[in-house]
């Protein structure tokens, strides 16, 4: 598996979507869901939740790997710039690496979650078992 | 040598609330978790083939696994706090005592989660939670302060679920 092979995947945060994250998070910033607070932050709408982009990085992995079930170890991410519902996010493989041995073996894939200006919006980085893939 | 500019007064505070909070471990009881937590979540994700089958398991009366980042996607796990005790920006002030009160603004700025194990509909949970890191930063943007948070959370039986570390950058307001 190389980085270059795993094809783009792009997703849309609606505003409902955030709304009903913050729901079943019980995470009630209002920037995440009350495009008031947002403007008061000079951003365009309401700002999608950090955890969120973990779970979008997740899936962009299960995307990619859609012919097995992919077992997640770890994942890290930094958020560099905040996105806005409505904001369409690209996100890329930069890297596939490996590590260990197997049965123990990890792949690890890095991502990058692009804006429409080809700029990085989250740096992320997801473990999975290599036996799993 | 230059000399760094002296810290806003609201971060320095908040600084010296985190530091003397170091290493302090707080422990909270989060309950059982069930098939209509993760359903919610998983719906909120737009992973509707997680809602089927999980639905179908336990109609079945399988076992069903969390979403793997459901447990430390979770942002508060608290039953409140009152709508009067929340801050102007909708965040619960007991949940940042480290802020509480200040003139400041916080933002998620990544984490890190391990996955141990899977978390099953009926565990019951804990999670312990501590500052374990307390820094001032002079970057591009002005000061901030970077607060690294660590979360286990586990079963009451002692089942490891997953770990993390958070950082959280806190800035001046205005």
């Amino acid at each position: 598996m190389n980085a270059e092979a795993l094809r783009p995947w792009s997703c849309t945060p609606s505003h409902v979507q955030l709304a009903r994250f913050s729901a079943a998070t019980w995470n009630f910033h209002r920037i995440h869901i009350d495009p008031i607070a947002a403007a008061e932050e000079g951003l365009p709408g309401p700002v999608v939740q950090s955890t969120l982009f973990a779970e979008l990085a997740w899936q962009a992995v299960r995307q990619w790997l859609s012919e097995a079930s992919p077992e997640l170890v770890c994942i890290e991410w930094r958020n560099n710039r905040p996105v806005s519902a409505g904001q369409t996010i690209r996100w890329v493989c930069t890297e596939v690496t490996r590590e260990g041995r197997p049965p123990d073996e990890l792949v690890t894939l890095s991502l990058a979650a692009l804006l429409a200006d080809d700029e990085a919006a989250v740096a992320a980085a997801v473990t999975v078992r290599a036996s799993s893939i | 040598m230059q000399r760094e500019p002296s810290l806003d007064g609201e971060l320095s505070e908040v600084l010296v609330r985190a530091m003397l909070r170091l290493g302090e471990v707080d422990e909270e009881w989060l309950g059982a978790v069930s098939v209509r937590d993760f359903c919610h979540y998983a719906a909120a994700v737009r992973d509707d083939a997680y809602v089927a089958e999980a639905i179908a398991a336990a109609r079945q009366g399988r076992p069903v696994a969390a979403p793997p980042l459901f447990a430390s996607g979770i942002f508060s796990w608290s039953y409140g706090p009152p709508e009067s005790e929340l801050q102007a920006n909708g965040l619960d002030a007991s949940g940042s005592p480290w802020t509480e009160g200040l003139q400041v603004r916080q933002v998620h700025g990544g984490q890190s989660v391990s996955v141990h194990g899977p978390l099953w509909a009926g565990d019951e949970l804990v999670r312990r939670r501590a500052i374990v890191g307390a820094e001032a930063k002079h970057g591009r943007s002005g000061q901030f302060v970077i607060l690294t948070m660590t979360n286990e959370i586990q079963t009451v039986g002692g089942r490891a679920v997953c770990s993390s570390e958070e950082r959280i950058v806190i800035r001046a307001a205005g």
